[in-house]
């Protein structure tokens, strides 16, 4: 049963991943390599994981397909009528959601997550670029890619929200890059930025439960 | 005999607006109760609440002797619900949405061969995909998907909603043909009256979030009466009194719809001066319509002038 609500989600959101993998197979990685491979002494802005054009980019895609796929698992699904279908399933509505957000948060590492390690092991390998790498290099990014699950989330509680007004019930989106800014200037180090990336994580995540139990599916 | 649903003050509100109203109801197990109202009456709320999607402000509902707000996953697998407007994936193939439907039941309750016997008697391809499926076709998947389980309890959120009136008699037809087997209690809500009228044993009839009607099919029509009072001058309000139903004024005549018309209604048109009373029986239809309608404004009359073409 698991395995059958896991299916149909991955199963539903894959053409959102696909636009996701599209964005940035045709837009980042060829130039971002390109650059990389013909730069000078004077643009040592373009060596790998040093430049922030990478990550911002990542945000970009990684951000916009994270809310993507929070809202058309929850507001999407709602609005089509699908989700009452789902609940009266048998089976608990925690294991429903959970499967729902599972997939969802996984997919949003994964389209971030893949194009990091690919850009990473391209860099780590020698004779591609003229500049030095050294894994450590890519904590920053790793960082960042540990914090888009944010963005996800933020949309999956407003998607899920009820509320008359949209500017109350997209109050968990608004304050998700908001969060994202604020664990990124206070890093104590890596341990501790993780640490309080999980605790914020976990706070949307018992409030997206607390919802998911409370409000009214009419 | 047991009862499959029970319902004990059941509230709602949404915002200032109560939209179910303290609504006591027990619908016997092996019954078919056919749930009525106008459109915007409260029924698919009331439906919500019995499945556990809507939280109730009041009151309580029992499913198969389970609480409605906390229904266990054992419980959901005995009963099948048909939300309003048969929400599917559009994008599965009736294969995948039975592969997917069948994930969550137990394999000794599943009864494939019943549903690809159900889905060719409609004459639909397993892979047809929803997206491409009339609103019939999707109301007929949804049909077979929810008795594969064979489950004991049945509550259909208007199954004909949205559906012309061939497709719609056909799906009557067939789902009455399949669904009816001894023990099962079928609780069906619907605005046509027609299509109750043909399945149920019992009727409710919710007007603004009240629920106003329970009783079998035939005791409400028998019980029903239209009565016409003809007056020769100006037309006077039928006083308020237990059984009155409706009235509205008609030019000269007054109609009023009654609960078993007797000897005090009559008493009351006498007082009143009528010069002609006559009693109507009324066919189920009618007897809905007035029951639903509510006060309406006098209708304007022609008698007085010619009519000039």
């Amino acid at each position: 049963m698991l395995k059958a609500l896991v299916w149909k989600e991955s199963r539903e959101l894959a053409p959102l991943v696909a636009l996701a993998v599209i964005a940035e197979l045709m837009f980042y990685f060829p130039l971002n390599m390109f650059i990389s491979m013909n730069m000078n002494y004077s643009d040592q802005g373009r060596i790998p994981f040093v430049s922030t054009s990478l990550e911002n980019w990542l945000l970009v895609v990684g951000g916009a397909t994270g809310i993507a796929l929070g809202f058309w698992q929850t507001a999407g699904e709602l609005s089509r009528g699908t989700l009452l279908f789902l609940l009266h399933r048998p089976v608990e509505r925690t294991t429903v959601f959970t499967a729902k957000l599972a997939v969802g948060v996984v997919l949003t590492l994964l389209v971030a997550g893949v194009p990091i390690l690919g850009y990473a092991l391209w860099a780590a390998t020698p004779g591609t670029h003229a500049s030095p790498f050294f894994w450590s290099m890519t904590t920053a990014t790793w960082l960042m890619w540990f914090r888009l699950p944010l963005f996800y989330l933020g949309a999956y509680l407003s998607g899920l929200r009820p509320g008359r007004w949209l500017g109350s019930r997209a109050l968990p989106l608004f304050a998700a890059p908001l969060l994202f800014l604020l664990l990124f200037i206070v890093a104590y180090g890596p341990l501790v930025t993780v640490v309080l990336t999980l605790l914020v994580e976990l706070a949307y995540l018992v409030a997206i439960y607390l919802v998911a139990q409370s409000r009214d599916y009419s | 005999m047991s009862d499959a649903i029970v319902i004990e003050g059941l509230t709602k509100y949404y915002g200032p607006r109560c939209v179910v109203n303290t609504v006591n109801l027990r619908v016997p197990a092996g019954c078919v109760y056919g749930f009525l109202g106008r459109n915007g009456a409260g029924k698919s709320t009331l439906v919500k609440m019995l499945m556990g999607m809507v939280q109730p402000d009041a009151g309580s509902s029992k499913l198969l002797g389970d609480d409605s707000s906390s229904l266990t996953p054992d419980t959901r697998a005995r009963v099948a619900y048909l939300a309003e407007g048969h929400p599917l994936y559009r994008w599965m193939t009736v294969a995948q949405a039975t592969r997917f439907t069948q994930a969550f039941y137990a394999p000794e309750r599943w009864h494939g061969r019943f549903l690809d016997e159900i889905l060719d008697h409609f004459r639909i391809s397993p892979k047809s995909k929803m997206g491409r499926l009339s609103n019939g076709q999707r109301a007929q998947v949804s049909l077979a998907l929810a008795l594969a389980p064979d489950p004991e309890l049945l509550v259909l959120d208007d199954p004909t909603l949205g559906l012309d009136t061939v497709v719609r008699r056909d799906f009557l037809e067939s789902m009455i043909h399949l669904i009816q087997r001894s023990g099962r209690t079928i609780f069906f809500s619907s605005h046509i009256l027609s299509d109750v009228e043909r399945v149920a044993d019992r009727i409710g009839i919710l007007v603004d979030g009240v629920l106003r009607v329970d009783c079998p099919t035939d005791t409400f029509k028998a019980a029903l009466r239209r009565v016409v009072l003809e007056f020769s001058g100006s037309v006077p309000r039928f006083p308020d009194c237990e059984g009155l139903v409706s009235q509205r004024q008609i030019g000269n005549r007054l109609e009023i719809v009654v609960v078993n018309y007797g000897e005090v209604h009559r008493e009351l048109a006498e007082q009143l001066g009528a010069i002609h009373v006559e009693e109507v029986e009324m066919n189920l239809e009618d007897a809905f319509i007035s029951y639903t309608r509510g006060e309406t404004r006098p209708l304007p009359s022609f008698d007085r002038e010619p009519l000039r073409c």
